[in-house]
């Protein structure tokens, strides 16, 4: 189990919501998240869901936003926040896709919520267990 | 004006005659997802391949894809075939584009071949 003393500085990115902050967000989560002990690629994949979802759903018609995301560990997991300033979880029947993007993320997440703060928008939250091979003392 | 595809996944098309049928291959390099599903969709579109009696997708050298470059994926292999283009994918063995597929639950809806001998000869009825 981590000392958590010894945790790196939590991972805060501000992006726009469009498709490339999905390559950017995932890939630096992805590099957190290899130097923490987690698995990198089940990380990877779960933040361009969750990203995407945000860049897809969260601003319907023309508009975009911001999703912000921060990283942290706890003694055992890293913790991600994806938060997005849109208009909340609604169906949209224009976002197309197969509609895996939560499914994705329950199984690659050791748990995940959604919730909407009363100031709007939507945040996701996702718990990736540190391999515990990793992270014990020689 | 920023590029719409930032050399994130490269594609490439050749075409052979087996057995008297042409068969086009469009193989991908690199990573495959939303930035570039417009990118793959146009690559392995009906008219991006061209004419052809049948097409071999092959996603071997593709690292990392999301679900929204398995919609596109499903979605181009589907519009190939209605096209007259039946169409076979290619996958690394225990790739992560494997990994994804069978999460989806759509490995075996798919069948992927595991290299382009295997596809071409599925597409010829041979396999």
């Amino acid at each position: 189990m981590m000392d958590v003393a010894d945790a790196p500085t939590p991972l805060e990115l501000r992006l726009t919501a469009v498709p490339p902050s999905v390559t950017e967000a995932r890939e630096a989560v992805a590099r957190y998240a290899a130097d923490a002990g987690a698995d990198p690629a089940d990380v990877e994949l779960a933040i361009a869901e969750a990203v995407a979802n945000a860049v897809l759903h969260a601003f319907p018609g023309e508009e975009t936003g911001t999703v912000t995301l921060r990283a942290t560990l706890t003694a055992d997991a890293l913790v991600v926040q994806v938060t997005d300033n849109g208009t909340g979880m609604r169906p949209n029947p224009e976002g197309g896709g197969l509609g895996l993007g939560l499914a994705l993320i329950g199984r690659l997440t050791a748990s995940f919520s959604v919730t909407e703060p009363v100031n709007g928008g939507t945040t996701l939250r996702m718990s990736f267990p540190l391999d515990a091979t990793e992270t014990t003392d020689a | 004006m920023p590029d719409p595809n930032p050399a994130q996944l490269r594609s490439e098309t050749e075409r052979e005659s087996v057995d008297g049928a042409v068969i086009a291959t469009v193989a991908f390099d690199g990573d495959l997802d939303l930035p570039v599903v417009d990118a793959f969709r146009a690559a392995a579109s009906p008219e991006g391949v061209g004419d052809a009696d049948g097409v071999i997708l092959d996603l071997t050298g593709v690292r990392f894809i999301d679900s929204s470059g398995i919609h596109a994926l499903v979605t181009a292999w589907k519009a190939l075939g209605a096209s007259g283009r039946p169409a076979k994918i290619v996958i690394g063995s225990e790739s992560n584009v494997e990994r994804v597929l069978e999460m989806t639950g759509l490995l075996e809806e798919i069948g992927p071949a595991r290299d382009r001998a295997a596809a071409a000869d599925a597409i010829a009825g041979r396999g």
